[in-house]
């Protein structure tokens, strides 16, 4: 099954993927070089894009609850929970303290006030350990006001959304490993990070006034055995970036040392601060400004035009300044046009329909990079354009004039995806950046983009869309027949030929069901499951049926001369594996196409 | 709903045309099975069609407001709307359910639908302004227009039975006027001698309708109450011609249709029967409405009330009868239900025991005073025969008495010309029909309506479930995957007759099937029922295992012996039924259906079947949502993958996924590692099995042939020529094939059922 490949996932995918001249060419922008280095840092959740497979509310639920008990039993009995590794034994008594009492040598007992505890609800219970935690900080050397202004500050942020460790200080670090034994937090190995790992930007940190190379052996005593991985991970990254470049010398010792542009700008960038290239207008010139709401609604409208014309050019609204040369770019791999037919999509088109906004939103930016050298525009240019916007304010507005010519037709192209919003004062013009845009700096991403569900399934198949949006219909059209359409109600069922229809096209059970999830209106969100059982596990079935059938490539041979040769021919095929089908009666068998040479071969003997 | 090839005549296999045929020729019951399948015409018109309504305005506060209208007559009902209760209450009234799910319901608007709503006392300006109000949108002009046209003639001519004549009575004589020019009604006319007006209508007096409220919305609407004496004319037709003049005024043709009340306190010419509600009698909520909606208006109302099995219909109708206490006859449809409808009025009113009496061929009771209840069923009453001389007695007394009430019990498995003939042989002030599955959207609902009355209240399934009132039931579809070796011969033509034993006697099945009554027997002690329709499989399965079964030979005494073993035995905790279990046989204790064969693509016997379980088990807060057990009810459809049962299975499935139960699928029955401790795991036994199906005769392996308790002659008569009885004894009888192939012809020239046009030789033994 052909997926899309999402080759870039983020701004660094893309930058890495870039050869070495543009690199130094992006690296002349001490902006861009902040940005990489450092990322952004309020700690915003991380878009799902990064985080490969949230949990979902209810497993983190479950996972708190499994862990707050798992705590709790290790706490009144240590014997028998699983030992936590985080919380030293040390600490451990101190929460004992006052619940347990120990005489000499005997295993502890629960004292009074220890059954109370544990009779009490579960906030009661973690607020009294909690103060535990807090008084007994200052012994273990903690600021208390620090950490009560972290656990303040961690309550304020969403259940449910991933938020990046980089973004935490080395003893909040601490203290989140300490609450992960609690159940409070869940942590998850994140792949693609932001900006650099943070092993890396140390040693960019490290290099970043040291003019000449260093040694590689060097920069491994900088790292301890255990760290090793880590280390290989920042340095190819580092490498990748070519941030760091290798030299090798005569002495056959490997050497390296920073890019030099790189180097100085970013030299540069931290001894005199950074702005971008340019201000948001003040107030007084841009006549109205649109709300974020009204922005986000247009930046929506756009993006779901532009996807409608993608998908079915017939029936959206024409699309001016993307040249039909480029949409067709865009429709590569997504559409399949036999001539003179309705262009068609393809499998991977499916899948792209059902990824979301910002995983769609990669994958088209990505077309248009590397479609833009066609255009005799430079890649690094574009990369390095888009970058900046990324880091521009959503709603804010932003001069024209401040563009190049070659950027001012870049966000002419960008107001179709709804990247951008345009806007004609008086003398001047301005464009506005939409969150579409924001959301491409993988940290700006917020929480709004987890788009409010629309779709009630039923468990007789039956399936109630509350969307106004055509794009919607769509989809849906993709997969089920659309029975009604109302002001504000898609009806439609679920049928096996539509289903069919949708596995042939290459789209599969997983993806349908994980839309339908994922989109689930708030109504049955919050049921378990969101969409009926009954439902999904047909959806499935009906997938597996059309898989029952194996295809093994083979010949047939038939009209032998004899039927020794016939026979002679079975056996010789039986031996090395490959008969799949004989019938002595009318003399006929049938081989794997793998032993076809051999086959071959040996009739041929037989002849002689 | 999703499985797509309902609807797709086209598509269907060829073959089930011709078997279908075959099992419709065996007897008229079955025809009704078969009629299932031409009944989906609500998904072949909607299939492929889009409707684009989306230039219906939407109103500024749609979000409070519960219902969607389309201009064809969908209406579409959010469940979680505040006002849902209401707008339930009220669409129930005017519309067809089409689907009743858990978020969202769906309801259509039929011309019948709006005609039942006329004669629970709605009017037309009432359903549009609640319609209006309850609506996100503006309501289409389409609908008002529909809803305009549909009512205007409902509720101006009504039918009136006074002192044993049938009267239409209406207080516009020009309505009359206009129904006389019609030949039908013309004819069916008795002219009086003495004309009274120019016209020679009666002039009459009648008390004008005292509205009861229907719910707080409407009155909001605000109902007119008027409660003035009014005029009213009327002429006297032949009772034999009511149901051809009743036919001619329904909307397909005159469009006056006539609605059917009792003033049953005004009745003074019938004597009064002396029964009431046993004070522990409580009806539950929807059993009070649906006979508010009965009683709506102080008179009785002809119509039928649509309640699960299992919610206590039974208690509905003793109600009714205990609220017009009037002479009353309740009609079954066997001698064992029979027993059960005399018991439960026993049960829950005072009546005395010599005011009740069974009226079957192996009892022959008689009440005595003036007024009483009488239970028989339909083919005692319709049987058109020679009768013993004292069962001529009996008819010949409900021929001749005025009833107050006929109670109709499963009104939809009662062949329509049986019910014609029932409904001209007795004379009613008020009929009742109650049904489990009012499922025929073939013409048949059609003449349900004008035969007995408009459909007056039908629960929803889900909601009793969720009030614990019904058992609420996990369904599961068992895929058992055919053998290779049946699978080879399944798919043989000259084994095409046999196509049905094939997939029900797959090994493969039977160990599932084996498998699932270990688990409920031993792990959960429950009481299990094993449904097949085919008779060979029924006794193979039940030889097999040592169970006891239950089919259409099985005389009376030992079905009640073997129930009452199954009732209260711990040793018996598994019955095989055929058929015969389908319908209004009560067996309380059974929690589990195991169904190995089923009538084809029939959605009622789907229903009927699990209505055996759904009677509510346990304590009530342990049933309710979110009690201790989530299902306390299981119903297991075993399906043989790739032949035509799973077609079928989809099908039959319908009626109750549009009530809102889903079938989960499983596919690993039973689990891989069980061995040889089910029955045919070896090959060799698998062989031995197909041997045998192969071998037996083609009518063998067939569908029951299942005759109709109608009286002591017929009845013998059906025991000699069971076709299973003459496959046990080794003789495929030549009585028995020429009686099927006899009755294939007829069928195949398409004859229509009417009685009078069969075949003269099967005239006299069927009808």
């Amino acid at each position: 099954m052909p997926q899309v490949k999402i080759v870039a996932k983020n701004f660094m995918d893309m930058v890495a993927s870039l050869p070495a001249i543009k690199l130094d060419k992006l690296y002349h922008n001490s902006f861009i070089c902040e940005a990489i280095f450092s990322g952004v840092l309020p700690r915003e959740p991380m878009p799902s894009n990064i985080t490969v497979r949230l949990p979902t509310l209810d497993e983190l639920d479950s996972y708190a609850v499994g862990q707050w008990e798992c705590f709790l039993l290790h706490l009144i009995n240590s014997a028998e929970a699983e030992t936590i590794k985080n919380i030293s034994s040390s600490m451990m008594k101190v929460f004992q303290r006052g619940l347990l009492s120990q005489r000499d040598k005997e295993a502890p007992k629960l004292t009074e006030s220890g059954f109370q505890f544990l009779l009490m609800e579960t906030n009661a219970q973690l607020w009294y350990i909690i103060r535990e935690y807090i008084t007994n900080s200052e012994e273990r050397g903690l600021d208390t006001a620090d950490l009560i202004s972290f656990l303040l500050e961690l309550s304020f942020h969403v259940a449910g959304e991933a938020y990046n460790m980089n973004t935490l200080t080395d003893i909040q670090r601490n203290t989140i490993k300490d609450l992960v034994d609690l159940g409070l937090v869940k942590l998850q190995q994140v792949h693609s990070i932001v900006s650099l790992p943070p092993l890396a930007k140390k040693y960019v940190l490290a290099l970043l006034y040291v003019d000449g190379p260093v040694t590689a052996k060097l920069l491994e005593e900088w790292v301890l055995a255990d760290g090793f991985s880590k280390h290989r991970v920042a340095f190819d990254r580092l490498l990748q970036l070519r941030i760091l470049t290798e030299i090798v010398e005569r002495k056959k010792e490997t050497m390296y040392r920073l890019n030099t542009i790189f180097q100085i700008n970013m030299q540069k960038r931290i001894l005199n601060g950074g702005v971008l290239p340019r201000e948001p207008m003040p107030s007084n010139i841009t006549v109205r400004l649109p709300t974020l709401d009204e922005l986000d609604s247009y930046a929506v409208g756009q993006w779901e035009c532009f996807l409608l014309h993608l998908i079915n050019s017939a029936e959206a609204e024409t699309i001016k300044n993307i040249s039909s040369s480029m949409m067709k770019v865009f429709q590569r791999g997504l559409l399949s046009q036999r001539d003179k037919e309705a262009p068609k999509l393809t499998e991977s088109g499916f899948q792209f329909l059902l990824m979301d906004t910002n995983a769609q939103l990669w994958y088209i930016i990505r077309e248009y990079i590397t479609n833009s050298e066609e255009r005799g525009l430079d890649t690094a240019d574009l990369i390095s354009f888009l970058l900046e916007l990324s880091f521009h304010v959503a709603g804010e507005a932003y001069n024209m004039n401040t563009l190049t010519d070659i950027q001012r037709n870049t966000i002419k192209d960008l107001v179709d995806l709804g990247l951008v919003k345009l806007q004609q004062g008086r003398k001047e013009s301005w464009f506005i950046p939409t969150k579409l845009a924001t959301n491409l700096s993988i940290s700006l991403s917020d929480t709004s983009s987890r788009k409010q569900g629309f779709v009630v399934v039923e468990t007789n198949f039956r399936m109630y869309a509350y969307s106004t949006s055509k794009l919607h219909c769509e989809i849906l059209r993709l997969f089920s027949s659309v029975e009604y359409q109302l002001p504000n109600l898609i009806v439609g069922a679920i049928k096996k030929e539509n289903l069919y229809k949708a596995f042939e096209n290459g789209i599969t059970a997983d993806q349908i069901i994980s839309f339908l999830q994922q989109n689930a209106h708030p109504r049955v969100a919050e049921r378990v499951p969101s969409v009926p059982e009954n439902v999904t596990d047909q959806i499935r079935l009906w997938e597996s049926d059309l898989n029952r059938i194996e295809m093994t490539a083979a010949h047939l041979y038939d009209e032998f001369p004899s039927r020794e040769v016939f026979e002679a021919a079975c056996d010789f095929a039986q031996e090395y594996g490959g008969q799949l089908w004989m019938d002595s009666k009318s003399m006929r068998v049938i081989v794997k196409a793998e032993i076809l040479t051999n086959m071959k071969d040996f009739l041929r003997r037989q002849q002689q | 709903m999703g499985h797509g090839d309902k609807g797709r005549h086209s598509k269907k296999p060829k073959f089930s045309s011709k078997e279908n045929q075959r099992a419709s020729a065996v007897e008229d019951e079955d025809a009704y099975y078969a009629a299932d399948f031409e009944d989906d015409y609500r998904d072949g018109d909607r299939e492929g069609k889009k409707r684009d309504f989306t230039k219906l305005e939407l109103k500024p506060d749609h979000d409070n407001r519960p219902l969607w209208a389309c201009a064809d007559g969908r209406i579409f009902l959010e469940t979680f709307s505040p006002l849902y209760k209401q707008a339930y209450d009220f669409l129930i009234a005017i519309a067809e359910p089409v689907c009743r799910p858990e978020s969202m319901h769906e309801y259509n608007l039929t011309p019948h639908s709006l005609y039942a709503a006329v004669s629970v006392g709605l009017e037309t300006e009432t359903i549009v302004a609640v319609l209006n109000k309850l609506s996100k949108t503006k309501l289409p002009k389409e609908m008002i227009d529909f809803i305009h046209a549909s009512t205007a003639n409902y509720g101006k001519v009504k039918l009136v039975l006074k002192k044993n004549r049938y009267l239409i009575e209406s207080p516009f004589p020009e309505v009359l006027k206009r129904l006389l020019k019609d030949e039908v009604i013309s004819r069916a006319r008795i002219s009086t001698e003495g004309v009274q007006g120019s016209d020679g209508f009666t002039v009459g007096k009648s008390v004008g309708e005292i509205e009861g409220r229907h719910d707080e919305l409407l009155n909001e609407a605000g109902l007119a109450a008027a409660a003035e004496e009014k005029e009213t004319h009327s002429f006297e037709i032949y009772p034999a011609q009511v149901e051809n003049v009743k036919q001619r005024c329904l909307p397909n043709a005159l469009n006056y249709p006539m609605l059917e009340e009792y003033d049953f306190r005004n009745d003074t010419v019938n004597p009064d029967l002396d029964m009431e509600l046993k004070p522990q009698a409580q009806p539950r909520p929807y059993q009070e409405k649906s006979l508010s909606k009965m009683f709506g208006n102080g008179r009785a109302r002809s119509g039928i009330i649509v309640l699960p099995c299992g919610a206590g219909k039974s208690l509905v109708g003793v109600s009714a009868a205990s609220r017009i206490r009037k002479s009353c006859l309740c009609l079954a449809t066997n001698a064992v239900s029979v027993d059960q409808w005399a018991f439960q009025f026993k049960l829950w009113s005072t009546i005395r025991d010599d005011q009740i009496c069974r009226f079957t061929s192996d009892s022959k009771e008689r009440f005595r005073g003036n007024a009483g209840v009488v239970v028989t069923t339909y083919n005692m009453v319709a049987f058109g025969g020679k009768r013993s001389e004292e069962s001529e007695k009996i008819i010949e007394e409900i021929r001749n008495r005025e009833w107050g009430l006929l109670l109709m019990d499963e009104v939809h498995v009662v062949p329509a010309h049986m019910f014609r003939k029932v409904i001209s042989i007795t004379k009613s002030h008020c009929k009742l029909g109650l049904t489990a599955t009012l499922v025929r959207e073939d013409e048949r609902i059609t003449d349900l309506n004008f035969l007995i009355g408009p459909k007056l209240y039908e629960a929803n399934w889900l909601d009793l479930v969720k009030g614990g009132f019904i058992a609420n039931v996990q369904c599961a579809e068992v895929w058992c995957p055919m053998t290779k070796e049946f699978f080879a011969e399944y798919l043989k033509k000259e084994n095409s007759r046999k196509k049905q034993a094939l997939y029900v006697m797959n090994p493969n099945k039977f160990r599932a099937c084996e498998f699932l009554i270990r688990f409920h027997e031993q792990q959960r002690g429950d009481k299990i029922i094993v449904f097949a329709d085919n008779l060979f499989a029924l006794t193979e399965y039940a030889m097999k295992l040592r169970k006891p079964m239950i089919y259409g030979a099985t005389s009376h005494v030992e079905r009640t012996k073997i129930l009452d073993a199954f009732k209260t035995s711990r040793e018996v905790n598994t019955v095989f039924l055929s058929k015969v279990g389908d319908n209004s046989i009560d067996i309380p204790e059974a929690n589990v259906i195991i169904q190995i064969s089923s009538h084809a693509g029939s959605r009622r016997q789907e229903a009927q079947r699990l209505g055996r379980i759904l009677r509510a088990k346990g304590r009530l807060q342990d049933r309710m949502a979110g009690g201790k057990e989530e299902y306390n009810a299981f119903f297991y459809s075993l399906v043989s993958t790739d032949t035509q049962e799973m077609y079928y299975s989809t099908k039959r499935q319908q009626f109750l996924i549009d009530q809102g139960y889903s079938f989960k699928v499983i596919t690993s029955l039973p689990p891989p590692d069980t061995g040889p401790e089910l029955n045919y795991y070896h090959l060799d036994d698998q062989l031995a099995l197909l041997g045998k199906v192969l071998s037996a005769g083609d009518d063998a392996v067939g569908l029951e042939q299942l005759e109709e308790d109608a009286d002591d002659i017929a009845l013998q008569k059906a025991r000699r020529s069971a076709g299973s009885m003459s496959y046990m004894s080794g003789a495929n009888g030549m009585v028995y094939m020429e009686y099927n192939a006899g009755r294939n012809k007829h069928q195949m020239k398409g004859k229509p059922k009417d009685p009078s046009k069969r075949h003269h030789l099967f005239k006299k033994r069927f009808v």
